[in-house]
């Protein structure tokens, strides 16, 4: 977005940041946006393509070589029936896979739900994180979507990362975020003080007073009663 | 259910000046439909109006209701506009459409931020906060322009509430109400 639309888009809103603190929100769930749907949708066009292509080469080649040659409509049944059993399944259960999708993202662990049939919940303790890396490729571009992926300690050797955060317009914020909240956990962990977020820490700060506070505020009064 | 009353919907709620993305048609439509007139009297008022006079196509009640749909959907897109440009994370599931209200996540600030149409001060992005001492009487005043515009009342006991959960009250009755 260009300077000039966002100055004029912000122009349109009066924003109310306060001057109090932030409260902590008691869960952080993500969903994967539609255009992950979209993503699906052309990746499987895109196969289907690749597929159907190389069926009707191979039928053309075994038409014009073979010595017995297969019926005329030999080609456009295979190309048919592979195409039926790609797609219907596809344009069907991805709707239902993408919306079964949830990332939670707590002070310790970041949790993700998938699967269509089986269901399957996966826990990232911070303390198992080795690596936050983002990814966006070219179809991810294409719909403005990214992914966040979540590397840890044991995953016995194989490559790529242990979870994916998929379908994600904000993912460079969602990793920044993660990112702080794994400095935070080092920092509470080992007791070495590690620079973080300037604004980060200054949240961090204020919501651990405002907890005092109400630790504070709870024993007055049940010192009243 | 929350023991409020009011209306979550943005049709109720009188706009004090056009927007940029409202055509002037369309703003008409929605400040004559919160003057509470029906589609058939909204038509005959445009059709006797000289702004629309020499137009070739005579109002209808069916294209008020269509002006309206259009109306509630420029108004969603707009908050969404707003949202992306703030860097909000807007897919936050149950949101219901046609309230003038948008929930998005600040992941930067970590709380969540109300996109909200207020018919005075336009488009307001509340980022959810404890209130403090300098800003708590903004706060009450926006929350009270909430309040008058989709006659939402409180009872006394959530009255005392803080005002973040005051807020968070109203919010979740629009929610709740609105689609």
């Amino acid at each position: 977005m260009k300077v000039a639309n966002i100055m004029n888009e912000t122009a349109k809103v009066k924003i109310i940041k306060g001057e109090g603190t932030f409260p902590t929100p008691e869960v952080r769930k993500i969903y994967p946006t539609r255009a992950l749907l979209w993503k699906y949708y052309l990746t499987v066009f895109l196969i289907w393509v690749a597929v159907g292509t190389g069926i009707i080469l191979l039928g053309w080649f075994l038409l014009s070589v073979a010595d017995d040659p297969p019926p005329a409509n030999f080609v456009a049944v295979v190309f048919w029936g592979a195409s039926i059993i790609i797609l219907i399944p596809a344009i069907l259960l991805l709707p239902f896979y993408v919306s079964a999708m949830e990332f939670i993202v707590h002070g310790d662990e970041v949790i993700v739900k998938k699967g269509l049939f089986n269901k399957t919940v996966k826990y990232c303790p911070y303390r198992t994180v080795t690596n936050i890396s983002t990814r966006a490729g070219i179809l991810d571009r294409l719909f403005g979507i990214g992914c966040v992926n979540v590397q840890t300690a044991g995953k016995g050797g194989t490559t790529g990362p242990e979870e994916k955060l998929e379908g994600l317009p904000l993912y460079h914020e969602i990793r920044d975020y993660i990112l702080r909240q794994l400095r935070v956990y080092y920092a509470a962990v080992s007791g070495v003080k590690i620079p973080i977020h300037k604004e980060a820490n200054l949240l961090t700060v204020q919501r651990e007073m405002i907890n005092e506070l109400r630790e504070i505020k709870q024993l007055l009064k049940q010192k009243k009663v | 259910m929350l023991p409020l009353h009011g209306s979550a919907s943005i049709e109720l709620i009188q706009l004090h000046q056009k927007p940029d993305f409202l055509t002037d048609y369309e703003f008409d439509v929605l400040r004559l439909t919160n003057e509470g007139m029906s589609p058939q009297k909204i038509a005959n008022q445009l059709n006797s109006d000289r702004k629309y006079m020499n137009q070739k196509k005579q109002k209808t009640p069916e294209s008020v209701r269509k002006t309206r749909v259009v109306v509630r959907k420029k108004i969603e897109r707009e908050l969404r506009k707003i949202a992306n440009t703030l860097r909000l994370d807007t897919n936050l599931r149950n949101i219901p459409r046609g309230t003038g209200l948008l929930i998005g996540y600040d992941w930067v600030h970590d709380t969540y931020v109300y996109l909200i149409l207020t018919g005075e001060k336009g488009i307001l992005a509340w980022y959810e906060h404890e209130c403090s001492d300098k800003c708590r009487t903004e706060c009450h005043a926006t929350l009270d322009l909430i309040r008058q515009e989709r006659k939402i009342n409180l009872t006394p006991e959530q009255e005392k509430e803080s005002l973040l959960e005051q807020f968070r009250l109203i919010i979740s009755w629009i929610i709740g109400e609105g689609s």
